[in-house]
């Protein structure tokens, strides 16, 4: 984990504005990613990522809270099509801790068909953890990103 | 300084420490009388004999090596499209193309659901990855493939 932290994939995100380390007390790391500028929204989002058995084993994380050391609330968390799908407020099994994704070790216990399903999206030990990133960050500056 | 190398064969790029008052050769692998180095999205190659700092290259910046002095891109959609950048073009630029009136033709809104991927790779690319560093040995083409970006669904 360190390692990718040091890598250049990782490092030219922090360069560049695309995301943050703020924590990590292993196996838990705390990363804020960019989002775009609009009228109701944040900066950057947390998410918290819970890492047993990366990179073998895939994360899962939810958005979080620094400040409050929690999950963030429903009423913060980023709306539009995509990127409130991957954060759901519903009542799905990974509520405020998972992605609903198949990067994410909750989505993919939840839904083991995407591994096959969605291979272009779907953990394996080779990816590392700015591949999540990237895929965050682009859902947060994308068009149908609406704020909060 | 610190600077992010790309080359051929890395979609990511490697992180140095370089002085800058290195050659700019200093950048290219060891041996390679053919290489040439690029500025991220800038067409002219840099001459190789000046200084880094003469050539302007700043901490954080981004350049490219590799022998291909240009690299023929090809995206399939609706048919194969053709576009020629510098070996330090980045996705995001030939998303512009791809996505724009010239290939797919999409709506802002429809782009953000599409993605471009070399057939059979396993992840698409990222808006950084240099299409120079996508060649393969020996030649200085670029298939790739539009796609749409995954609704997750149970």
């Amino acid at each position: 984990m360190r390692a990718h932290l040091r890598g250049g994939r990782f490092v030219a995100g922090v360069a560049t504005g695309q995301w943050r380390l703020i924590s990590l007390s292993w196996p838990f790391a705390v990363l804020a990613i960019s989002a775009a500028e609009r009228e109701t929204g944040p900066k950057e989002f947390a998410v918290r990522f819970e890492l047993t058995g990366y990179p073998h084993t895939a994360p899962t994380g939810g958005l979080w809270d620094v400040d409050a050391n929690g999950s963030l609330p429903p009423d913060r968390r980023p709306k539009g099509e995509r990127v409130a799908m991957l954060f759901r407020t519903d009542s799905w099994v990974g509520g405020a801790t998972a992605m609903y994704a198949p990067w994410d070790r909750i989505g993919l216990q939840a839904h083991p068909e995407w591994a096959q399903k969605y291979p272009l999206e779907a953990w394996n030990p080779t990816r590392d953890l700015s591949f999540i990133l990237t895929q965050l960050q682009e859902r947060l500056n994308a068009d149908d990103y609406l704020g909060v | 300084m610190e600077l992010f190398t790309h080359g051929p064969g890395n979609e990511h790029p490697d992180i140095i420490e370089i002085e800058e008052t290195a050659l700019v050769r200093t950048l290219l692998v060891e041996g390679d009388d053919e290489g040439r180095v690029w500025l991220e999205e800038v067409d002219e190659e840099l001459d190789l004999d000046i200084t880094l700092q003469a050539a302007g290259v700043q901490r954080h910046h981004h350049v490219h090596h590799g022998r291909c002095h240009r690299v023929e891109v090809i995206v399939r959609w609706n048919g194969s499209h053709e576009h020629v950048y510098s070996p330090s073009a980045t996705i995001g630029k030939v998303e512009k193309w791809a996505f724009g009136p010239k290939v797919a033709n999409l709506s802002a809104d429809q782009a953000a659901k599409h993605v471009l991927a070399e057939p059979g790779a396993d992840h698409f690319l990222g808006v950084g990855v240099h299409v120079g560093s996508l060649v393969k040995p020996g030649a200085c083409t670029v298939t790739l493939d539009l796609l749409p970006r995954s609704r997750f669904e149970g």
